[in-house]
């Protein structure tokens, strides 16, 4: 008998049946991915399940939870349900807590409401629900407001007030969308271990297929309110789950480089914040770099993009926050967006190719030596040592400029919009070179752009920010062709460049 | 803190070189227009008009500190005295028309936010237009024709004392509700706005979803954080209250400040003038910053972690 039983379900709002006869099954233990696009109804079969639908919806068809009957339930009975049996996690973490409560208190609320614990046995056993979410023992939750912690804590919280009845059935809406990488992964992980050793049902509503494919033991595809495919996550047959197969493939192909080599991280920044002229110009910023891979940052101007970069090449130092290196020499040079302007006019390009190597005591004939490599490695001449700037086309300088980055073998090199300043034909050449670099060199790139086409076109990795935030990131396929945050919809929408999507436009919201 | 201080210096020398702009001698006006020219400088240099201005701020300062508000021309007797005497009218009118507005008010957006786009949602909204569009002199006159002179319930007018008990409290509960109904009405149109912009946030459905039922989300989640709004008007509120019963005592012949001061100014007994403005301003700006620290209790994300 299968834990939730969803049959023909149907929801109608203002006119528009925004569900379309959604079949969905669930057992205990297993997790059931539910992906698709925004407005394919994927949240709203989490909000229908748990009896919290919009105002207006009408519903038709049957939700089983261990053959109860939801739809047909007194609002009175579902109360007694909600919380108790199906537990949710909602996306933003920010919003689904009452600003004015504390965190403990908001994981003791179902003890007291259900239960009828007074406060401090409600806060005893809620202490207890926040260990089993792996929440920081060190940080006391019944003093602390939810402004006062972490995204990545706020939503082990959540989880915790989920679970703090021990619901067999668990409906996650987008849990992770908003958490960086390291935070997705470990809550990912927490799921895992809820349905594994607890026997929890999990329906994991996303749209990051890879994400959910890794984690869940079902997957379903959904579009415009009917499940359109469902399939084993471990062997998504071409034949039956077409859909489900390229989607995985389209989405593991754009991973292909970084899923190869296994790299390890090489940089990584914590929690960064960084304040210019008391205008915040970084806030929170968390991210992983790894050897070989390049990372692309990409947001309008003042979104906080170039101070990154200056925190990353060590020009500036962050306010909040760590940036730990995990090399002992992590060396780190920078590519600027004007090259005639980046290049001292009085030297010769090879007087400022050689200046990187002013560390390593060369004498002259090994000085030139390495010049010459690194021209070659470039694309350029040679004799292009001893021309001055103005003797050069701007494609030729920005090459130059890129020599003088890689002559002193750095693990890291951040370039600050390298092509922004350049026409079409040279740019795509220059990012040739760039790709070339990095994967012969296994040279970590952070890529700094306004230019989703371009970042598109060099980074695996993707950091989309704005306001001096990081709204969303992820594997460069998965951001661009179906953007969790509506930000990045809208810069992708604005990008005549990226034309080709997966998932069909979006209906309504979901 | 400063600021408070701060506030109050400015407010002094307003209310200072206000009250000497305003035309109108106050020696002049005690001795009549018939006066003989050396009673009127007699006069004037024992009212310490004939001082220059600057010495004569600096005297009305100190003794402000030291809570001599200067004589009253009028009735020879302290300001400060004269003050005193009117504030147990005034202050808990304010008070008991705060509560009321209060008690009133709040209920009536709840139930209205609770109800929305129902009859009674519509039913109080008319009912808030309509007290916020009436005068409330006019309802005052109302009150007074109704429950006075009808029924005879509550007396029209006039104040006995607080040695009379019960007779006291019963003459001030028609001003209190004159004064107190548009405030309510006010805090009514607040509480119903914040609280229906709150039901629609994310943390209401996650309370839902953790089985609380809607009433309940609503009183413990909902509630308190449309309270954050309401308090901050309802300091102002506390402020106008003490302020803006000028024309309720005049209505209702209460020996109160208000009457004081619309007396005092048609008297140009600018010492009391003065004396009473500052009073009232120091009474909002204590009120002010109450509001402040109940905002700081409400609301965690004002309050700075060390």
């Amino acid at each position: 008998m299968a834990l939730l039983d969803i049959k023909g379900l149907s929801l109608t709002l203002n006119g528009r049946r925004l569900l379309d006869g959604l079949n969905l099954t669930l057992e205990s233990g297993k997790i059931v991915g539910l992906v698709g696009a925004s407005g394919s109804g994927k949240s709203l079969t989490a909000r229908s399940i748990i009896g919290l639908p919009p105002k207006a919806a009408a519903l038709s068809g049957t939700i089983l939870l261990n053959d109860t009957s939801l739809l047909t339930l007194s609002e009175k009975k579902l109360g007694h349900i909600r919380g108790r049996d199906i537990g949710i996690v909602f996306q933003d973490s920010a919003a689904a807590f009452d600003p004015l409560m504390t965190i403990g208190d908001h994981v003791a609320e179902p003890l007291r409401w259900h239960l009828g614990l007074d406060q401090k046995a409600a806060r005893i056993e809620a202490r207890r629900v926040l260990d089993r979410t792996e929440f920081p023992a060190d940080i006391d939750a019944f003093a602390r407001y939810p402004h006062e912690i972490s995204g990545g804590q706020r939503q082990r919280a959540m989880i915790a007030a989920a679970l703090a009845l021990s619901p067999k059935l668990l409906l996650a809406d987008e849990p992770t969308t908003a958490l960086d990488v390291t935070t997705e992964a470990s809550i990912l992980n927490l799921f895992l271990k809820l349905a594994r050793e607890e026997g929890i049902g999990i329906l994991l509503v996303s749209h990051d297929l890879p994400a959910v494919a890794t984690l869940a033991d079902h997957i379903a595809l959904i579009e415009e309110g009917k499940i359109i495919e469902a399939s084993d996550t471990k062997n998504i047959d071409a034949k039956y789950s077409p859909r489900l197969r390229a989607l995985l493939e389209s989405a593991m192909a754009e991973n292909a480089v970084l899923e190869m080599k296994q790299s390890e991280v090489i940089l990584r920044g914590r929690h960064l914040s960084f304040s210019y002229q008391k205008k915040r110009a970084l806030d929170d910023v968390s991210f992983e770099l790894r050897s070989g891979e390049c990372l692309g940052i990409v947001g309008q101007s003042g979104s906080g993009k170039s101070t990154l970069a200056r925190l990353i090449t060590g020009l500036a130092k962050p306010l909040a926050g760590q940036l730990e290196a995990l090399q002992s020499l992590c060396q780190v040079q920078m590519v600027f967006q004007d090259p005639a302007g980046s290049l001292n006019p009085r030297w010769t390009l090879g007087q400022s190719i050689a200046e990187p190597l002013h560390a390593e005591a060369l004498d002259s004939a090994a000085q030139s030596q390495r010049v010459t490599l690194a021209l070659q490695e470039v694309g350029l001449d040679p004799n292009f040592a001893e021309r001055y700037p103005h003797q050069v086309s701007g494609g030729q300088a920005q090459r130059a400029a890129i020599a003088r980055a890689i002559i002193s073998k750095p693990d890291i090199v951040v370039l600050d919009e390298p092509v922004s300043a350049l026409d079409i034909g040279v740019r795509a050449q220059i990012l040739d070179l760039l790709d070339g670099l990095r994967q012969q060199h296994g040279i970590a790139m952070v890529f700094i752009t306004h230019d989703l086409g371009v970042a598109r076109r060099v980074a695996n990795h993707l950091l989309v920010m704005k306001d001096g935030k990081v709204v969303e990131q992820g594997p460069t396929g998965r951001v661009l062709v179906e953007p969790a945050d509506a930000y990045t919809r809208s810069l992708v929408e604005a990008s005549p460049s990226l034309s080709h999507k997966v998932f069909a436009p979006r209906g309504s919201e979901g | 803190m400063i600021g408070l201080v701060a506030t109050l210096a400015v407010a002094s020398i307003l209310v200072f070189f206000m009250l000497q702009i305003l035309p109108g001698d106050p020696a002049q006006l005690i001795l009549g227009t018939g006066a003989r020219p050396d009673t009127l400088l007699a006069l004037r240099h024992e009212m310490g008009l004939d001082q220059p201005l600057l010495t004569r701020f600096f005297q009305w300062v100190s003794g402000l500190l030291s809570g001599n508000l200067g004589m009253s021309h009028t009735y020879h007797v302290p300001v400060a005295t004269l003050i005193a005497e009117r504030l147990p009218v005034s202050l808990p009118l304010a008070i008991v028309s705060l509560v009321l507005a209060v008690l009133l008010g709040i209920p009536g957006g709840l139930i209205a936010a609770m109800n929305k786009d129902t009859w009674l949602d519509r039913a109080v909204r008319i009912k808030t237009q309509l007290l916020l569009a009436i005068p409330n002199f006019w309802l005052a006159m109302l009150l007074v024709f109704i429950f006075a002179i009808t029924f005879h319930w509550l007396p029209a007018g006039g104040f006995s004392g607080w040695s009379n008990g019960w007779n006291a409290i019963r003459s001030l509960i028609l001003p209190a509700f004159a004064l107190a109904a548009p405030q309510a009405a006010i805090l009514t149109r607040v509480t119903r706005g914040a609280l229906l912009e709150n039901l629609e946030d994310t943390y209401m459905i996650a309370a839902r979803a953790r089985g609380l039922s809607q009433n309940a989300a609503i009183f413990r989640h909902a509630l308190p954080n449309a309270m954050i709004p309401v308090v901050s008007i309802m300091g102002l509120q506390f402020s106008f209250l003490l302020a803006g019963t000028i024309i309720i005592e005049n209505v209702f012949y209460l020996p109160g400040l208000g009457r004081l001061i619309f007396q005092a100014v048609n008297q140009r007994d600018l010492a009391v003038v003065g004396g009473a403005s500052m009073l009232l301003i120091a009474s909002v700006i204590i009120v002010t910053f109450l509001v402040d620290l109940a905002a700081l209790a409400i609301d965690p994300r004002l309050r700075r972690r060390s």
